[in-house]
């Protein structure tokens, strides 16, 4: 089954709503992870609204699949979506941040309706819905599990661990996928510790692998609607994007990894979302 | 003589019992489900037993992803491996997350005594009761050990279990009850009162009982639960004796001894000494031997507690 202009067209406007709310948090917290919250929209957007088996009415409904964002930080991306699909009201979108707030810098599954794990350090994500994976296998669900993680998180060991125990377990209802903007805190991810190559390390662990354009979702559709790429394995998707997506000044640079903008970034911001600035 | 079991495979006999009335459960290992006692356990649910080989990292992600879809997974280990080498999975998966996983700690303390400090552990109270929502226990002996396996299963959260690998005779009856957060007091002493847990607690009833013969009136105390930790007995005791001495396998840095010293420095400041691993790194020799050089055996305690009294004595004198 192929996605449809319509459908297209409906998904790009969800993605610009996503950035915009982005916006707005930034804008309330007067600060925030802006740069790997920008590109994985596309993913996210597409996930929710064409591809994740989800209801925001019964967030913890069991046969729901499972989406872990183990990047943490990219949170923004996450209020974003779960805000424009109905976990929770809008409004709570200007408490990021703020004193006790439900959307604090780092995602809390007890905080907020549609989060499924507590994120924040990197590294975690892939075993724990890897875990959730088993969980299904165990009990014979259909429900998949996808795991979003960073060029620069798959830095960290527990990653290839995790990677061991799915491919030993065969667990073909698990989908890593790995948001490649090639940049990290500290400049460009090849010079901060070279990850690469995604597709040689993912391959040889047992994964089934697939390189996609990020922003695309023509290409993301593609890749997600018809898995597992290979039955008994799990898969991994090299979603390549622009870190920044969206915002002129800020993409494919590093040091809008976290964003505090000046009064003139934001009316930038907010101009090239076309958003009114108040 | 009393009956001698080992502590692992009363854990595992006893997660066993308890997976065959729920389905929940799963028995979870990294490369040593046969010396953490779940051998019987993959034979009879050989499907229900997760493997996960030596990601000790993950396989306590993996634990908090299976609790979240519902399950109960047991996990056991070489203590400081599962404590400490995936000490922020088990802070941020397990304790943040509260997810309902229960992992033990097994050959705790100085059990390794010929393997060295890497294996040995001797911090792992000290790392698992920093953490805000994990219960730490304890227990003594086979039956107090089946009845922490109950609780824990009965309690939805994380839950850390420490046992040894030294087979243990039983002292408590078939009929004894445990609670979190409730200690034991087994016998009450003016001149000093011996807080222990684990494989140490018979250890100090064998030293207190000939510490009585020698006229010093010697209080016992069993603390099964670190944490939360009964603090009304610690009250109750610190009004009735004259010293506390802790007594533990473990570091005296944030152990059994140092969670009794925080409650009492506050609350009711009385002397407290803490007996157990001093703050250097442990040796190795013969279990016997370490626990000789410690001051950890029946004899190294009534010698230690003699002292003691004997210096409160002699201060008053003066």
């Amino acid at each position: 089954m192929e996605i449809s202009d319509t459908q297209i067209n409906n998904l790009k406007q969800t993605a610009l709503n996503l950035r915009r709310n982005i916006i707005t948090m930034i804008q309330s917290g007067q600060g925030g992870h802006v740069g790997g919250s920008l590109s994985c929209i596309e993913v996210i957007t597409a996930l929710y609204f064409s591809l994740l088996r989800c209801n925001p009415q019964e967030p913890q409904w069991e046969d729901r699949d499972r989406f872990i964002l183990s990047a943490g930080h990219k949170c923004l991306a996450l209020y974003s979506v779960l805000a424009e699909k109905g976990y929770f009201d809008k409004k709570l979108l200007t408490t990021y941040d703020s004193l006790n707030s439900k959307l604090p810098g780092h995602p809390d599954r007890h905080k907020l309706p549609g989060v499924e794990a507590n994120t924040g350090s990197l590294g975690h994500g892939l075993a724990i819905g890897g875990g959730m994976a088993l969980a299904g296998k165990i009990d014979q669900k259909d429900y998949k599990v996808y795991v979003l993680m960073g060029d620069g998180e798959i830095a960290e060991g527990s990653v290839w661990e995790a990677a061991e125990i799915a491919s030993h377990y065969r667990l073909d209802n698990l989908i890593a996928i790995i948001d490649r903007n090639r940049l990290q805190i500290h400049g460009n991810t090849k010079d901060v510790l070279n990850t690469e190559s995604l597709t040689a390390k993912w391959s040889s662990f047992g994964w089934q692998t697939l390189e996609i354009d990020g922003h695309d979702f023509v290409d993301i559709f593609g890749a997600l609607k018809n898995l597992p790429l290979k039955k008994e394995c799990p898969t991994c998707i090299i979603a390549n994007t622009i870190k920044g997506k969206g915002l002129s000044f800020a993409e494919n640079n590093y040091k809008y990894h976290y964003w505090k903008p000046t009064d003139e970034e934001m009316k930038k911001a907010f101009i090239e979302l076309g958003m009114n600035y108040l | 003589m009393k009956e001698l079991n080992d502590p692992r495979k009363v854990f595992g006999n006893q997660v066993l019992e308890l997976a065959k009335q729920d389905p929940r459960i799963l028995a979870v290992s990294t490369d040593s489900s046969g010396s953490s006692g779940f051998g019987p356990f993959k034979e009879c649910f050989p499907e229900r037993h997760l493997e996960f080989g030596l990601t000790e990292q993950s396989a306590i992600g993996f634990c908090a992803g299976l609790a979240l879809s519902g399950k109960i997974p047991f996990f056991c280990a070489i203590t400081p491996f599962i404590t400490m080498r995936c000490f922020e999975q088990v802070r941020d998966d397990l304790v943040y997350t509260f997810a309902n996983v229960k992992i033990a700690g097994r050959n705790s303390g100085l059990d390794y005594s010929y393997l060295g400090y890497t294996h040995q552990s001797l911090e792992d109270i000290a790392v698992m009761r920093s953490l805000s929502n994990m219960k730490v226990l304890v227990p003594s002996d086979a039956i107090e050990i089946r009845a922490c396996v109950n609780e824990a299963a009965k309690y939805t959260g994380p839950v850390y279990i420490r046992i040894g690998s030294e087979k243990l005779p039983t002292f408590h009856q078939s009929d004894y009850h445990f609670s979190f957060g409730k200690g034991e007091a087994l016998q009450k002493g003016k001149d000093i009162t011996l807080i222990t847990m684990g494989g140490m607690v018979w250890r100090t009833m064998e030293a207190a009982e000939e510490l009585v013969k020698l006229g010093i009136e010697v209080g016992v105390i069993s603390m099964p639960s670190i944490k939360p930790l009964d603090y009304e007995l610690l009250l109750q005791v610190s009004k009735e004796t004259d010293i506390i001495l802790t007594i533990e396998d473990h570091s005296i840095v944030g152990g059994l001894g140092g969670a009794v010293s925080e409650f009492l420095s506050q609350e009711n400041p009385i002397r407290v000494v803490r007996l157990g691993v001093p703050d250097v790194f442990s040796t190795t020799g013969s279990y016997g031997d370490l626990l000789e050089k410690y001051h950890l055996s029946k004899s190294g305690i009534v010698d230690y507690v003699i002292n003691l009294v004997k210096k409160k004595k002699s201060s008053y004198s003066n």
